[in-house]
């Protein structure tokens, strides 16, 4: 009986390691198939001071682009303004539900998360949704908070924590949308 | 973009390409960066990750590709 209990704990741990590697499979196979986007050779096209095509999307790419995303990302990646694009299904939804509520505000995750948490590999960060270059992985930084004197542990008891990281703009994509900001804050 | 959700003020950093379609939140940007310099706080959620190597090569691929679209034109033309 001991061998047979022995046994079945075997297969469990197999089946889990099996199921570990599935995950960490199908996640660098969806790593390696993110498209950067292709520069359009004809037709008005807006172009970033890095040279990559930053034309915004019409309504059909964007349909079409948010069906490459999984639920998390379709989460984050909407932002509150989508009440007013939603139609009138979504937002009698919203309205008796809580999941397409969830779905149509943009989220953010939660701190010390995310697949990329610990993601020190060399290579840039595109846009799930349009496959825009956004960061350098070269800039990507560990944030240590500073203790003011007053309050500073001693060297024992001195402890780094890790906080968010910034990732600075590669293109000019975010500066043009950053020099909006500043100049017409609303 | 103001962001004024969950009691606190901050600056929303969104997609541009993505137009005005109700998607394209990256994550916020706060003025804490070293150096007086910006930080980007970027769900890895909203960008995938594209080793250097690959993304070299998609950027070769565009090029070549943008190079063969002009290029009958221009022969069309010299003739």
């Amino acid at each position: 009986m001991k061998n047979f209990s022995l046994h079945n704990t075997l297969i469990h741990i197999l089946l889990f390691c099996l199921l570990v590697m599935g995950s960490s499979a199908s996640r660098a196979t969806q790593a390696t198939s993110a498209q950067v986007r292709r520069m359009a050779s004809s037709g008005s096209t807006k172009v970033s001071k890095s040279g990559f095509d930053v034309t915004p999307f019409t309504a059909e790419q964007i349909e079409e682009a948010k069906k490459q995303l999984d639920a998390q990302e379709k989460h984050i990646v909407s932002w509150r303004g989508a009440w007013r694009h939603a139609g009138i299904r979504q937002r009698t939804l919203c309205v008796f539900t809580s999941i397409p509520l969830q779905l149509l505000q943009s989220g953010t995750e939660r701190a010390f998360s995310g697949k990329y948490y610990k993601n020190k590999d060399d290579g840039v960060y595109i846009s799930a949704l349009t496959g825009v270059p956004m960061f350098d992985s070269s800039t990507k930084f560990v944030r240590a908070i500073a203790f003011s004197p007053s309050s500073r542990p001693g060297p024992s008891q001195q402890n780094l924590h890790f906080c968010l990281y910034r990732i600075p703009v590669l293109v000019g994509l975010l500066s043009l949308h950053l020099m909006t900001l500043s100049t017409s804050p609303r | 973009m103001k962001d004024v959700s969950h009691g606190m003020v901050r600056i929303e950093v969104r997609d541009a390409a993505a137009g005005e379609h109700g998607v394209g939140h990256l994550g916020h940007v706060f003025d804490d960066g070293p150096g007086g310099k910006p930080r980007y706080c970027i769900n890895s959620a909203a960008v995938r990750f594209v080793p250097r190597a690959d993304f070299e090569a998609q950027k070769a691929g565009a090029a070549s590709t943008i190079a063969a679209a002009v290029e009958p034109q221009g022969e069309t033309a010299s003739k």
